[in-house]
């Protein structure tokens, strides 16, 4: 008798109990409507960010960790994984590009300033040989490569995107602050420069671009 | 005594069999992928690249598509946690509404893994994997400015409002081209992502502005409903850039219709997430930051061959 009843109370009560359990009434009092979200958040500065990290964090991290340009461009055409493990940083993320704090010094073989993007051509020295490369001096700044050369902030400090952006062009315009008053005297070809600034690659690029951070005139073509 | 040890017999019997069906869900492991429609190829690949790497991990699979509806995402999220699922993958539907249906899922106990938009909150998700959406903006501006040589009339297609990447991309375009005063943008519209309102918006676009030298579009699905309308009117001199990288757009790019497009590794970042996913059921732990930003890789007809369904080859 007992055998017989307990498989039966069981099946019966388990073929009331599962599709309870297999089967959760859902309801939508917690439904919320699609509103367009506003892409800028308010209340975060960018610039201030930027100008309060500037003197204390970025530039002794310059002074201390840029290394010799023309090091690390031989050894991004060696390979350039291998040359931003030794030299460089990049974030937490697949296929992130590599960005490096660099130094160095050079002569000026061209100023470009037709495009609002405007460029400093300069031939440096590497190991391997002469080598070009183009310094940013705005109006217009492309990337972030001052931003994403720098260990101290991430996109984990910020809270979208969009911060994450308004940082990378506040490092940027700031930089151009920087150089502002210098470029006036590198208008000549042969002048003389040294620089410290940040260069982003994925890979062995076509042209190794610069953002400066800083730059000084060392003499020869002044106007 | 007897009945007492009858009715504690019953009482474990009657607990295995409630205890069963939960034992049995857990074991089967799903993983609910949920995605904005397919009609998209970039959310179908989405789709596809978590399905196939959840499946070569062992886990079953429910794929749901909210079509960019919040309260149909809410939908989805409750039914997730009804199928008590082991995982939520999700490419949400708006930065602010899909807060409180995670929230719940976390509650819950079902942890969720972002892939491509970001929601406005940390600690509700497990891992939000970014799409650098801005980033891939600012790629696809650059090389509009440089094909329209920082001079000219143009006209921007935006994606659908609700949805934070149509802001984010459209935000991304005009911080850099704002900064060049020749440019002037001439007309701004909505195509809600889709090709057919895109192909009604450039037509008319075209009517008002016979003048303009280039659009540029939040996405692939509406540059290629823009370049159908240009063909048909017979203007094969308006530079359009698009953004998504969906084989379509990288034929018209190569075939020199498209000036350029960027990509979002949208197949990767999908079974990234599910690794991510996996790792984090197994372990507690996913050993990455919340938040991590993909970066966007820029198609012109330089790299066009390289790309297939959202993937560049040899990478």
């Amino acid at each position: 008798m007992r055998s017989a009843l307990l498989p039966a109370l069981v099946m019966t009560l388990g073929a009331v109990l599962l599709p309870i359990a297999g089967c959760k009434i859902v309801h939508n009092d917690q439904r919320t409507s699609a509103t367009a979200s506003s892409p800028v958040p308010a209340g975060f500065d960018a610039a201030g960010y930027v100008d309060g990290v500037w003197d204390k964090e970025l530039v002794p991290y310059f002074d201390a960790k840029a290394v010799d340009l023309g090091k690390v461009i031989d050894a991004i055409k060696r390979d350039p994984d291998e040359a931003g493990r030794q030299y460089g940083h990049r974030a937490d993320a697949e296929g992130s590009p590599w960005s490096f704090p660099v130094r160095a010094k050079g002569k000026l073989v061209s100023v470009n300033t037709e495009s609002r993007a405007g460029t400093l051509v300069v031939e440096i020295a590497t190991a391997a040989g002469k080598q070009e490369v183009t310094l940013q001096i705005g109006p217009v700044v492309k990337g972030s490569a001052i931003r994403d050369s720098v260990p101290f902030f991430s996109f984990e400090n910020v809270t979208n995107q969009i911060e994450f952006a308004q940082v990378g062009r506040a490092f940027n315009e700031r930089a151009l602050k920087q150089i502002e008053s210098v470029l006036p005297k590198l208008a000549k070809p042969g002048a003389s420069l040294e620089f410290f600034g940040a260069i982003s690659i994925t890979g062995v690029p076509e042209t190794f671009v610069v953002t400066p951070v800083s730059i000084k005139a060392t003499g020869g073509g002044a106007s | 005594m007897k009945f007492t040890r009858r009715s504690a017999l019953i009482t474990m019997a009657l607990l295995a069999s409630l205890a069963a069906p939960m034992v049995a869900t857990a074991a089967d492991k799903l993983m609910v992928i949920i995605t904005p429609s397919h009609d998209n190829p970039f959310f179908k690949q989405e789709a596809v690249g978590a399905e196939a790497r959840a499946k070569s991990l062992g886990y079953k699979t429910l794929v749901l598509v909210h079509n960019d509806d919040a309260s149909k995402q809410n939908d989805l999220i409750d039914t997730a946690i009804a199928r008590k699922a082991a995982a939520i993958i999700l490419d949400n539907a708006g930065a602010d509404a899909t807060v409180a249906a995670l929230k719940k899922a976390k509650d819950a106990g079902i942890p969720s893994f972002l892939i491509d938009r970001e929601i406005n909150a940390t600690g509700v998700a497990v891992a939000q994997i970014v799409s650098n959406n801005y980033q891939g903006a600012t790629l696809g501006a650059e090389e509009f400015v440089k094909r329209m040589g920082e001079k000219g009339d143009y006209a921007e297609l935006v994606g659908k409002e609700s949805d934070t990447n149509a802001g984010i991309r459209s935000k991304g375009y005009h911080d850099v081209i704002d900064q060049y005063p020749a440019l002037k943008m001439v007309t701004r519209q909505s195509a809600n992502w889709s090709q057919t309102e895109a192909f009604a918006k450039t037509e008319s676009i075209l009517q008002a502005n016979p003048g303009i030298k280039g659009i540029i579009s939040g996405n692939d699905t509406m540059a290629m409903g823009a370049l159908a309308a240009l063909e048909a009117a017979g203007r094969k001199d308006v530079i359009v850039v698009g953004f998504d990288g969906s084989n379509d757009v990288r034929d018209a790019v190569k075939a020199g219709k498209i000036a350029a497009t960027v990509l979002q590794p949208a197949h990767r970042q999908a079974q990234y997430a599910v690794e991510l996913a996996d790792k984090y059921l197994k372990t507690k732990s996913t050993g990455k930051p919340e938040k991590i930003a993909m970066d966007c890789v820029l198609i012109t007809k330089a790299n066009a061959g390289q790309l297939e369904s959202f993937a560049m080859k040899g990478k």
